[in-house]
């Protein structure tokens, strides 16, 4: 990997660099620093016909991008840990080279990004591996199957309800469900 | 935008972008304005101050950083936005003395 500009990076841009030495030799990266170093640096990498790119802001992280480059867009998926960042542009380098685009996160890459087995998950919840991989490429899933599966790899579901004039967190917690069940049934 | 007078100063045509995109979006998405956010909502943002870079050999010029775009403002109210992976020419707007930005 050819790292052009390795000199008075901020400590997670090193970080993220050593990790896609691992994973992605091939990978050239360049860096695109801001006028203030507090401000938003740019992380440009290629490998063959391969580009991505990935923002970095101290106060959020590694910022990625699995759509489109339209004008003046954020990033889909927000990483804080260099290494989480790293595993992620892996996959999308994969995804291009199977698909020729970026692929939307599936659950098999979330867990792989945590690196977390599966055999681990299905210990946590209770169930055999090879329920935990149906589980992960069954096309509709339970919410509770899901937050469970999130659950034993140390994350949490959140639900948004957005409509076009407003937007709202969804309470979707086991509690507040059978409160409302108990409500309805007396 | 293309249509718009002309800005005379970096800070003018830094608010005239912003102006007009957020007007844009406003009316063709209806997704709240939050700049302080970094997530994607489907909503355009406009260059941010933090986002800004300097222009090696060229004073007169900042650069905005986007994931597919540079946008050069100059300091006498001209914009230029550049795609970064074909260096085309999206949006090439004078500034009040009649000059567009020139890069080599």
């Amino acid at each position: 990997m050819h790292d052009r500009t390795r000199l008075n990076l901020p400590d997670a841009i090193s970080e993220l660099s050593c990790s896609l030495r691992e994973t992605m030799p091939d990978a050239i990266v360049d860096v695109d620093r801001p006028r203030d170093p507090k401000g938003e640096w740019w992380i440009d990498i290629s490998c063959g016909d391969f580009l991505s790119s990935v923002a970095w802001r101290e106060s959020f992280g590694f910022g990625v991008f699995t759509s489109q480059a339209s004008f003046a867009e954020r990033p889909d998926e927000i990483y804080k840990r260099p290494d989480h960042a790293a595993k992620r542009l892996c996959q999308i380098l994969k995804s291009w080279k199977d698909f020729g685009g970026a692929d939307a996160l599936w659950l098999h890459d979330l867990r792989q990004i945590c690196d977390t087995p599966q055999t681990s998950v299905a210990e946590k919840m209770s169930q055999s591996q090879a329920a935990i991989s149906k589980l992960e490429h069954r096309e509709d899933i339970r919410i509770s199957s899901l937050r469970r599966y999130l659950n034993a790899m140390g994350g949490r579901l959140e639900m948004r309800a957005v409509f076009d004039d407003f937007s709202a967190s969804v309470d979707i917690s086991p509690r507040k469900v059978s409160a409302e069940v108990r409500e309805t049934e007396q | 935008m293309q249509l718009a007078p002309p800005a005379g100063s970096a800070d003018e045509a830094l608010e005239l972008l912003s102006t007009t995109l957020n007007a844009v979006e406003d009316e063709f998405t209806g997704i709240p304005y939050r700049p302080d956010e970094w997530q994607n909502d489907g909503r355009m943002y406009p260059p941010q101050p933090d986002s800004a870079r300097d222009v090696d050999g060229r004073p007169d010029l900042t650069r905005y950083r986007s994931l597919g775009h540079n946008t050069l403002i100059g300091a006498n109210g001209a914009i230029l936005i550049q795609s970064i992976r074909e260096k085309a020419a999206e949006l090439d707007k004078s500034g009040a003395d009649g000059c567009t930005i020139e890069l080599d």
